[in-house]
């Protein structure tokens, strides 16, 4: 297990080290906006990463509150975790564009507030299974997340439904969309690139997450044990 | 337009975050795992004591 993991971090890093390549040095500099359009190859793969993670935590936390099993909570958890650091990159990135571009940090347009709104969701989450007590939490967030991604389609159409601020979609955006092949090809060597990291920390999160309860069961079971043996001497 | 300094910050706090959390990660996995293996030498322990 151990050497996969070694293997898998060593493909994650050279898939990584080339899209950073592809990204500063393959992609041309955009004649408008200069080299600060290279934010746009951490920002969109970053913003596809966290909507697909989250897609994750839709179906597992739904096939929980269907088998209450522990895999499909362990793999809720995990994803909600990796998701929401790939979104916090991208409302950092994001300003970081939006300043020298439009010469504001923010506006209050659909698509940035659905993002922000996306990210007070799944910190949420996060919060409500770290602090809550009792034996409905897992349930309570499963529930939490199944409505939470109901913001998901909201961030991704927004820029289609409504009249934005932010740039209008480059794929799939109909006629006059599209880029450049070598933006293009620095684009998606990022997305694969950063898929295959989240797939390695999603997946370091999980294990952590399964060790944490086995853990947590078998303190249980001894503070059980020693409360019967200590009921017993008196 | 010297945007050159968003385009650094951009990158390397994207970077420091990606980091951060694995540091983050690592940490909680390496206390979780001296934990399980203390909780491994106390269950050895007591077997021994009641043979």
């Amino acid at each position: 297990m151990k050497k996969a993991v070694i293997f898998y971090a060593i493909v994650s890093l050279v898939l990584l080290s080339y899209a950073l390549h592809a990204a500063l040095v393959g992609a041309p500099t955009e004649q408008t906006m200069g080299d600060v359009q290279r934010i746009f190859y951490y920002h969109v793969p970053s913003a596809w990463t966290s909507m697909i993670l989250f897609f994750i935590n839709f179906c597992a936390s739904i096939w929980f509150l269907i088998k209450r099993d522990v895999i499909s909570d362990a793999i809720a958890v995990a994803t909600a975790e990796v998701g929401v650091v790939f979104c916090t990159v991208v409302l950092i990135t994001g300003p970081l564009w939006a300043r020298p571009v439009w010469g504001i940090w923010w506006t209050w347009d659909a698509r940035l507030t659905s993002t922000l709104v996306l990210w007070l969701i799944y910190v949420s989450y996060l919060i409500l299974r770290k602090y809550a007590t009792g034996g409905q939490t897992q349930v309570l967030a499963a529930v939490l997340a199944v409505f939470g991604f109901l913001d998901v389609p909201l961030v991704y159409m927004a820029i289609r439904w409504f009249r934005t601020q932010h740039p209008q979609p480059v794929i799939g955006g109909g006629e006059g969309s599209g880029i450049d092949p070598r933006m293009m090809h620095a684009l998606l060597a990022n997305w694969l690139a950063f898929m295959v990291f989240a797939g390695l920390i999603t997946f370091l999160r999980y294990r952590l997450e399964i060790v944490t309860r086995e853990v947590d069961a078998e303190h249980a079971k001894r503070a059980l044990h020693d409360e019967a043996a200590f009921g017993g001497a008196q | 337009m010297n945007s050159n300094k968003f385009l650094m910050a951009a990158y390397i706090v994207t970077w420091a975050i990606h980091i951060g959390y694995i540091l983050y990660l690592s940490a909680r996995t390496r206390r979780v795992s001296e934990d399980l293996k203390e909780l491994a030498s106390t269950s050895q322990r007591s077997s021994l004591e009641s043979k």
